[in-house]
């Protein structure tokens, strides 16, 4: 998901060839519902414990531009179940914070594991009606 | 034609504060959003399989 224009998310997915869907929340109304306001600092978007990573991407081929949209942005990662629960909310506080995919990979394991989690075409469990 | 191109979610306004920036254990607020492809998403339509949203920075 995005909030940058249609023409700029066109771009993006072209460049890095996405094969999934990319959304286009130009009023950042789906960024505000998940508690993404734009407060990122200068600092922390500069820091130089950053500057290695960004180097390394830099050297492994991944061209800078101008910044076309808000730079105070950050990004987040929001991992919903089968049953429309937030497992993973993560709001980045920085460029590089996300979560690995060896964390994602155990949230949904974890979460399969418990019996808390509707699974595809299960219905959520009766109540058995007896009061005490 | 692509359809309108704006994203609306029909739960309340919502009110960033630090009581309500992680929403783990809640339900997802429900969405509707159109990619880049005209298609339009509804969180609802991913009932029954894992969706995992990114939202980026800007893109550049």
């Amino acid at each position: 998901m995005t909030f940058e224009t249609q023409q700029q998310a066109l771009r993006y997915v072209a460049e890095f060839e996405l094969d999934w869907p990319m959304l286009v929340d130009v009023e950042r109304t789906i960024y505000r519902a998940y508690g993404l306001e734009p407060r990122a600092s200068i600092w922390n978007l500069f820091r130089p414990t950053f500057w290695p990573r960004y180097l390394g991407l830099m050297l492994g081929g991944r061209r800078v531009r101008k910044p076309t949209g808000d730079v105070y942005q950050l990004g987040g990662n929001v991992l919903i179940d089968p049953g429309g629960i937030v497992r993973l909310h993560r709001n980045s506080s920085n460029p590089l914070d996300r979560p690995s995919p060896e964390q994602i990979l155990c949230v949904i394991q974890g979460s399969q594991n418990s019996s808390s989690v509707l699974r595809e075409g299960e219905a959520p469990a009766e109540p058995n009606g007896e009061i005490e | 034609m692509m359809s309108q191109d704006y994203a609306t979610t029909t739960d309340p306004p919502f009110r960033a504060s630090s009581d309500m920036t992680n929403l783990e254990g809640q339900p997802a607020p429900s969405f509707s959003v159109t990619d880049t492809r005209g298609k339009v998403h509804c969180l609802e339509n991913y009932r029954g399989r894992w969706v995992m949203l990114v939202m980026h920075r800007h893109l550049a």
